[in-house]
This record gives C-alpha cells, structure tokens and sequence, in this order.
C-alpha cells in the first residue's frame, strides 16, 4: 500500500502538488491521467523518492524521503518518461542492471514477453524509441520481480513511444504485475486507461479531480473541464466507455 | 576478452623491457635478460630505470583511471582530466606549492590535489544541473579553467628563482625524468589506493550511464558515488601531476579503445584502464627518451601527438550518430 498525507511538492517557487491524501492499493493497476503539466510526473516521482516534499509519503509503511535507496529499490521500481545512455551498453547488459539478486535466465524469457526476443546482445543506444522504452520496462520489471515480485511498478507514460499492439501488451503487463503487487501508471490515452485499468486518478493543476473506476470517471462534463476541450463520451452495450476528441 | 588476455600481457611485458633497456648507458634489453650486472649497470638499473619505470605505470594508470572516472560521472567519453581542466588546475595546486610553499615533495602532492579537486567541483557546478551534464558548458568550462591556470602559473613563473623555473619546466609538459625511489613510494601511496578502490564503484558507474535519477531508483546512493568518484579523479590526476606534471589524453585514449574492444562494463575498463595506462605512458616514455637522444622530450607532447586525433575522432563518431 502507497498512502500520501498532506503531500505537496514545490519546484520553482511553485507548488505543482497540493496538499494529496491518497491510499492506492496492491492487486490492482492505478492509472494516473490530466493535461500536460498538471503534476502527474511530480506525483509519480515525489511517490518514488525521487523529489523532496512536504507532507508524508509511505511505501509499505516505508517513509520515501528517508528510507536508503536500497530499502526503495525493493519496495518499487521506476520507469521513468525518459530515459537516455551515456554508453553503449548491450540490452541484456541495460536490463540486468535493474536486477537486485542475481538475475538467473530471466532476461531473455522478459525480452521476449516484451517483443523483444533476442535482442539481448544488440547495442541499447542504436534501438528505435519504442524499443528503447520496452527495454527500460523489462529493466523496470526485472527489479520488481528480484524484489520478490510483491512491490510497486511505477511507469511515466510507459506506451508514450509503441505501436497499439504494444501499448495493450504493455498495460496487460502491468495488470500481470498487479496480481501480486501494486502498479501505477500515468497515462494519456483514455481508451487504453479504460481497457487496462482498475483505477483512474484524475490530476488537474496538483489535484486529484476525480478517482474511481474508469467507466464512473469518464464522463463528458469531466473531461471536457479538465482538458478544456469538449470530449464527448460514448457507451458501447457493456456500458465501457470510448472517447472521440472532437475537433 | 579472449584476444585481450593474450595480447595485454605481452605487451606490458614488452613495454616494461624496452623502458628497461632504453637509455644513455648501453644497458640493453638483452644484457637486463642475460643477468650479472656490474656494479655501475646496476646502480643504472636500480635507481634510474626501475624507478622511472615503476613511476610511469603509476601515473598512467592514476591518469587512465581518472579519465574512466570522470566520463563516468559527467556521462561522456570526451570528459578527460587533462582537456576539462583538472589537471591544468592540479598543476596550479602543485606550482603554488612550488613557488610559494618551498616545493617538499608532500606538499606540492597536497597542493596538486587540492587544485584538481576544486577543479572538478567547479566542472560539477558549471555543467550539471539536475543530474545532467551539458557537454558543450562542461568543455567550455574546461576552457575556462585551463587558461585560468595558465594564468596564474605564468605569474608565478615570474616570480620563480632558477631553481625552481627549472621545476616548472617539467609541469608545463610533463616529464617522467625525476624519477626516484621516493616519488614512486609517494605515488603508490596516493594513486595505489585510487587504483584499488575505483574498481569498487564499477556496478554504480554502470548505472550512471543511465542518468542519476535511473541509478537512484535502482537502489544507488548516488551523491555518495559522485562524491567518491570526484575524490578519487582528484586524488589521480592530482598524484599524477605532482609526479609527473601536466600529461594529457592518456585519460581520453585509454578507456577509448578499450571500449572500443569490450564493451562500456566499468568492471573490465577499470582494472584494464589501470594496466593499459600504465603500459601506454611508458611507451610514450621510450619514445621521448629516444626519439631525440641524447636530449628528452617532453612527454605530454608525445601523449598529445596520439590523444588529440584520438579525440577528434570521437567527436566525428558521435557527430555520425547524432
């Protein structure tokens, strides 16, 4: 369990988180959406320890700010938005570096489930961005498991860079990951939310703006406020929601 | 690998027996392996050739290790001690000590170190900001710092006596030719333990090729690391130009190739930097005692002959990958 009191981040002389209380919980995947610079990064990484804050921020009754970073290391692992090498490291060589414990003949067996099978060898500065972005989530989930497989994912717009094929594979990934841990997703596309999520945060100006189930959240009257924009909202038979942006 | 544990091997066997058998007297290579040496070959063997030679491998290896460290910590191969100021600023420590501070051998060690620790702090605070590095403000930076030293090391060489002018002469390019016994001692206690320790911190290196924030969330204590990194780049470069004055590109060249050969791993590019350093600086050595015999050449000339070409050519790599 991830629980915030009062947690408010300030980056600049301005505050981009106000004052969240939050409980999010293990065995199901918490989908984190709201328009750029609404503070869904900030949140994801003052979660992750990452940012100093105000306020309390726990992981598995861990305080953040002054657990070691080993102790963090087992409780999360951390996909960040971007992240970009310095050295050409092979990609086996990039994932393994997220392994706590020896990592056994994992790698490639996680490669492959990412559509990446053989790609262990090849050098991680050459990869296309989508690539690239699979390579860092096997890294990612490699840690969660050699921390026991019951901690948290953390992913900053994990399909940011994939093709729809991928982006599904991704968010089943993480549901996979879910069934024994936590996940927590920051996201942007609202379908995909709805097809890969328990849980939807809603973020606007360092608010949440609305949490619950995908298909209770997304209306037209919320959306359209919180992207400013009107978004219609439409209903299949089963009642889950899809979204067409109108011009 | 393979190939590597071959040729390594032989070839600091071949580089430890030219610089042997290099030199004024005619102590030749194959006289040193036939053995029985007079009493003035062997005074020759002990107290010149031996220590020059031993005070080589130090300051190679304490500036090749220094050159892994620091691309390491500001996260580009082009970051080398000597380019990005620190040892134009370890160089000023030790002319300091020189000038104003009476030049014991301790001291200028002392004085070089601090210099090329404040360098590397300056370096940090100019060209990183949130964990990153601009490259471009770090070399600007670098600039900055190495005419800044020159600066100040050319008002000081006014105020130097002959003696000391003559000392002087050897920070400017580098020079193995003072070597004695209690230089090499005062190397092994200064750059012995960089070379021990580096090593240590190749699994955090590692990480932070994937920037600071990446490595933190995998579980390193980063500012720990950075912080060992840049004691440990002051304490090589410093011991390196303390004994052996301002000696360029070994740190750029060394890690280069052997890159090129292995792969980024810290864990094999530390202890292979180390020998390969060592091995490349006395035969930069060779040359400079024997290319212009009997006069020396300085050998941050010879270091430069090969490393600004090596240099520039990584910049045209990484120009074709961009």
């Amino acid at each position: 369990m991830i629980t915030t009191q009062g947690l408010t981040v300030m980056r600049a002389k301005r505050t981009i988180l106000h004052d969240l209380t939050l409980t999010l919980r293990q065995g199901e995947v918490t989908g984190l959406i709201g328009p750029n610079g609404s503070g869904k990064s900030t949140l994801l990484a003052a979660l992750s320890g990452a940012l100093p804050y105000r306020g309390s921020v726990q992981i598995a009754g861990h305080e953040v700010a002054t657990a070691s970073p080993a102790t963090l290391a087992g409780l999360r692992a951390v996909m960040a938005q971007q992240t970009t090498l310095s050295l050409p490291f092979s990609v086996a060589e990039v994932v393994a570096m997220g392994a706590l414990t020896a990592p056994g003949a994992r790698i490639p067996a996680l490669l492959a489930e990412l559509g990446l099978a053989g790609f262990g060898p090849r050098d991680a500065m050459a990869l296309s961005g989508g690539e690239a972005q699979r390579m860092q989530l096997a890294r990612a989930l490699l840690q969660a498991e050699t921390a026991g497989g019951t901690g948290w994912l953390m992913l900053d717009e994990p399909v940011s860079s994939l093709d729809l094929a991928h982006q599904i594979a991704v968010i089943d990934r993480a549901r996979a990951h879910a069934a024994r841990g936590g996940a927590l997703v920051v996201l942007h596309d609202l379908n995909l939310a709805v097809r890969g999520v328990d849980r939807l945060l809603v973020l606007q100006e360092g608010r949440i703006v609305a949490d619950g189930a995908p298909s209770q959240v997304l209306t037209d009257t919320l959306l359209t406020r919180v992207y400013d924009c009107a978004i219609p909202v439409n209903r299949v038979p089963e009642n889950a929601p899809f979204v067409l942006v109108q011009a | 690998m393979t190939a590597l544990r071959v040729t390594l091997p032989l070839m600091m066997a071949g580089v430890v027996l030219a610089a042997l058998g290099t030199g004024a007297t005619g102590l030749s290579p194959l006289r040193l392996l036939q053995g029985g040496l007079s009493l003035q070959e062997s005074v020759v063997f002990w107290d010149i050739r031996l220590p020059r030679l031993l005070l080589g491998l130090l300051v190679g290896a304490g500036l090749a290790v220094s050159g892994v460290l620091m691309q390491a910590l500001f996260r580009n191969p082009l970051a080398d001690p000597g380019v990005v100021g620190v040892g134009p600023g370890a160089a000023l420590g030790a002319v300091l000590a020189i000038v104003l501070g009476g030049g014991g051998p301790v001291l200028v060690m002392l004085a070089a170190f601090g210099g090329g620790w404040v360098a590397v702090m300056v370096l940090t605070r100019v060209a990183q900001s949130a964990g990153r590095t601009d490259i471009s403000l770090l070399l600007l930076a670098g600039i900055a710092l190495s005419a800044l030293a020159g600066a100040v090391t050319g008002i000081l060489v006014t105020l130097a006596d002959d003696t000391q002018l003559r000392d002087l002469s050897y920070w400017s390019m580098g020079s193995l030719a003072g070597a004695t016994r209690d230089k090499v001692a005062l190397g092994a206690l200064v750059i012995g333990p960089v070379l021990l320790l580096a090593p240590r911190l190749a699994r955090g290196l590692n990480a932070l090729a994937l920037g600071e924030v990446a490595a933190f969330h995998m579980g390193l204590r980063v500012e720990r690391l950075k912080r060992h990194a840049i004691l440990l780049t002051a304490l090589g470069t410093g011991g390196a130009v303390a004994l052996a004055g301002g000696i360029g590109f070994i740190g750029i060249v060394v890690p280069h190739v052997l890159r090129q050969a292995l792969g980024p791993d810290h864990r094999a590019i530390l202890p292979l930097s180390a020998l390969m350093g060592g091995a490349l600086l006395v035969l930069a050595d060779v040359f400079a005692r024997s290319l212009t015999a009997p006069a020396e050449l300085p050998i941050g000339i010879l270091t430069a002959l090969i490393g600004a070409p090596v240099f520039l050519h990584i910049l045209l790599k990484r120009r074709g990958v961009a």
